[in-house]
C-alpha cells in the first residue's frame, strides 16, 4: 500500500487494520511523518512538528498492542493539535509572537485524554493569530495554503488543522470555533469538522477568545472519525464551570440510524439567498439525496437569524478584549497590525452594549428553539462564498482590511451564539475544483445525531476522504 | 459607525503601549474594520423583557450537596490550629 493509499484511509479505518494487526502504528507513524516533511514545505501546516516524539509513541504503541493492551479506536493513530492547545514542556504559541516562548507546564485535558486512548501526537498545527481571524494568513508563522490549490487560503482559524488532515499530514486534528474556525475550514478544505454543544468538551489547557462561544472540537476525514475522537475528548473538567456535568452518549451510538424519518429544517430565507449560486446547487443536490434516503423536508422560516453574526462577533470582540488587555498593554507592540485593531475595536464595546447583546443572545437562543421544535437538524450551506486567493485575504499598507473573505462566518456564527452541535462535511466542488461545505446543526446535546446524519451522507455519497492532487 | 477621534485612538494605543506619530494616528483612525457595525446593529433588536444570558446552554457549578453533618470537635480544630488560646484560635492582628 503506497503512503498515499494509507494515509487518506479514515481514522477508524486505520483503527480497524491497526486492531486486527494487519497495519502496525510504527508504519503509520513513518508514512505520516514522510508526508508531512513532503507537504510542509507547500503548505505550511504545522508550527512545531513532533518528529522524535511521533516515532517513539508509535514504538510504544506497537509493543503495548503486540503485548494485547489495545486500547481502542484511536490507539496508534497520529493526531495534530491546534497551537492554542497546551502539551506539557511544548511551546504553545497560538501563532503569535507573544506567546513564542510560551512553555506549557501541563497537558491540556483533551491532550491527556488522547494519549490515554492511545493517540500519537503529531505536533502543533498553524492558525490565525491568536485564532482571532478567518483567513490563512500569519504574519508570525507563515500563511497556510490549501491542499485543492495553494493560491487559495485555507479559511481560518484553524487553518493548519484542516490543511493537515486533507494532505494526509494528519489522520485527525483538533480545531477550535468561536465563529466558524472549525467548520469554514474544514470546508475549504473539503474535509468534516464538528463543533460539539457548547461545554460538551471541556477547554481546560486551550487559550481563550471568547469564552461564552468558545468550542474544542475534532476535524477529521469523516463524522465517523469526529465521533471517535468525540469519546475520548468529551466530558466535564473541573477547571472549566462552563463544561457540562451531563451524563454523556456514546457519539457513535446514532451512526446506524440512517436518514429515514429525519426531519430536516431547510431555512426558506438568509442561508441560501446569500450563498453562491454553486453552493446552493451543490447543497440542494445533498438535499435532494437525503430526501431521496428516506429524510423529510421541513420548511423554516428564521427571519430573524440574520443578528446572529452581529451578536456573535458583538459579544466575541468584548470577550477577547477582556481577554487580552493585560497582555496588550505588556506587548502591544508584538501583535499583527489587524488583531490589534480587532482587539482596540473590542475596547470600544461599552458594558451596556455587552449586556444588550447578551440579551439579543437569550432571545435568539429562544427563537432558534422554537424554531427547531419538531425538526431533527437544520440544513444549510458553511460558508456563502467560493474560498478566495490568499492575495485577495492578504493585508497591506493600501488595503488594510481586506474586503474578501469577509462574508465567510456569516452562517456559522449563529451556531456560536446558540451552542449547538454543527458539522461541516464536503458536498461537492465548484467549478474550479474547490470543496463546498454543507452544514448540519442539530438540537443542543443531540450531538451524536448530527454526527450520524453527516456519517449517513457520507455514506451513500463519494465527496468524502477524497485526495488533493497536491497531496500525492 | 463613525470614524475614530484621534483621541479615541491615543487613548487605544496607549492601552496598548504603543506609541503612535501624528501620522499614524490619522492612518488608524480611519482603519476602522466594520467590526463595530455589528454592535451597531444590535441596537435595532427589541430586548425589552429580556434578561440577559452567559452562556447559551446550562452551566452548572460543581457543588457538592448541602446536607446537614457532624462538625468537627472543637479539640480537633483547635489541633488544627498554628497557634491557640484557650478555646479560641489566636491570628495575627488584624487591626490596629
Amino acid at each position: 500500500m503506497s503512503d498515499t493509499e494509507l494515509l487518506m484511509k479514515s481514522a477508524a479505518e486505520l483503527g480497524r487494520l491497526i486492531s486486527s494487526r494487519k497495519l502496525s502504528p510504527v508504519e503509520l507513524a513513518a508514512a505520516t511523518s514522510r508526508q508531512i516533511e513532503h507537504m510542509q514545505p507547500v503548505l505550511n501546516a504545522y508550527i512545531d512538528v513532533y518528529t522524535a516524539e511521533l516515532q517513539h509513541s508509535a514504538v510504544e504503541a506497537e509493543k503495548e498492542i503486540s503485548g494485547g493492551n489495545y486500547r481502542g479506536p484511536l490507539h496508534g493513530i497520529p493526531a495534530g493539535l491546534k497551537d492554542l492547545v497546551d502539551v506539557q514542556a511544548k511551546v504553545t504559541s497560538a501563532g503569535s509572537a507573544v506567546l513564542k516562548n510560551n512553555i506549557a507546564t501541563a497537558d491540556a485535558t483533551i491532550v491527556e485524554r488522547l494519549r490515554s486512548a492511545g493517540a500519537i501526537l503529531t505536533g502543533t498545527l498553524n492558525l490565525y493569530e491568536f485564532a482571532f481571524g478567518i483567513s490563512s494568513i500569519n504574519s508570525h508563522t507563515g500563511d497556510v495554503k490549501n491542499p485543492w490549490n495553494v493560491e487559495r487560503m485555507t479559511a481560518g482559524s484553524s487553518s493548519g488543522s484542516a490543511a493537515a488532515v486533507a494532505a494526509g499530514a494528519a489522520v485527525m486534528s483538533i480545531g477550535t470555533d468561536t465563529g466558524g474556525s472549525i467548520r469554514m475550514p474544514a470546508a475549504a478544505c473539503g474535509i468534516t469538522g464538528f463543533k460539539p454543544t457548547y461545554g460538551i468538551v471541556q477547554r481546560n489547557g486551550v487559550k481563550d477568545l471568547s469564552w461564552s462561544q468558545d468550542h474544542v472540537g475534532p476535524m477529521c476525514r469523516t463524522a465517523e472519525d469526529c465521533a471517535l475522537m468525540m469519546n475520548v475528548i468529551a466530558g466535564h473538567h473541573i477547571a472549566d464551570p462552563a463544561s457540562t456535568t451531563r451524563i454523556l452518549p456514546d457519539f457513535t451510538s446514532k451512526l446506524d440510524r440512517g436518514l429515514k424519518g429525519l426531519r430536516l429544517g431547510l431555512p426558506s430565507d438568509y442561508f441560501f439567498e446569500r450563498a453562491d449560486p454553486q453552493i446552493q446547487a451543490a447543497v440542494m443536490a445533498a438535499v435532494d439525496t437525503m430526501r431521496s434516503e428516506g429524510a423529510e423536508l421541513v420548511e423554516v422560516d428564521m427571519p430573524w437569524v440574520a443578528s446572529g453574526r452581529s451578536i456573535n462577533v458583538a459579544i466575541l470582540i468584548a470577550e477577547a478584549f477582556a481577554v487580552h488587555e493585560t497582555q496588550l498593554e505588556n506587548s502591544g507592540h508584538l501583535y499583527s497590525d489587524a488583531v490589534r485593531q480587532r482587539l482596540f475595536d473590542g475596547s470600544r464595546v461599552t458594558a451596556t452594549e455587552y449586556i444588550h447583546a447578551q440579551r439579543a443572545r437569550a432571545k435568539l437562543c429562544h427563537q432558534m428553539a422554537e424554531a427547531m421544535a419538531g425538526i431533527d437538524m437544520l440544513v444549510t450551506p458553511t460558508v456563502p462564498v467560493q474560498t478566495p486567493s490568499l492575495a485577495d485575504v492578504r493585508p497591506t499598507l493600501d488595503r488594510p482590511t481586506p474586503s474578501a473573505g469577509k462574508e465567510f462566518p456569516m452562517f456559522t456564527g449563529v451556531f456560536n451564539v446558540t451552542g449547538q452541535p454543527s458539522i461541516s462535511l464536503n458536498c461537492g466542488f465548484t467549478s474550479d475544483g474547490m470543496p463546498i461545505g454543507l452544514m448540519l446543526s442539530g438540537n443542543a446535546f443531540d450531538d451524536a445525531a448530527v454526527l450520524g446524519t453527516a456519517h449517513a451522507y457520507q455514506q451513500i455519497t463519494a465527496w468524502s476522504g477524497l485526495t488533493p492532487t497536491t497531496c500525492i | 459607525m463613525e470614524s475614530l477621534t484621534a483621541d479615541e485612538v491615543r487613548y487605544i494605543a496607549k492601552l496598548a503601549n504603543l506609541y503612535l506619530t501624528e501620522d499614524e494616528v490619522e492612518m488608524y483612525r480611519h482603519q476602522l474594520t466594520g467590526i463595530l457595525d455589528h454592535v451597531q446593529s444590535l441596537q435595532e433588536i427589541d430586548t425589552e423583557g429580556v434578561e440577559p444570558t452567559g452562556h447559551a446552554t446550562e452551566v452548572n457549578t460543581v457543588l457538592r450537596d448541602d446536607e446537614p453533618g457532624t462538625p468537627l470537635e472543637r479539640d480537633q480544630v483547635l489541633a488544627n490550629a498554628p497557634s491557640t488560646s484557650g478555646e479560641f484560635i489566636r491570628v495575627r492582628t488584624v487591626l490596629d
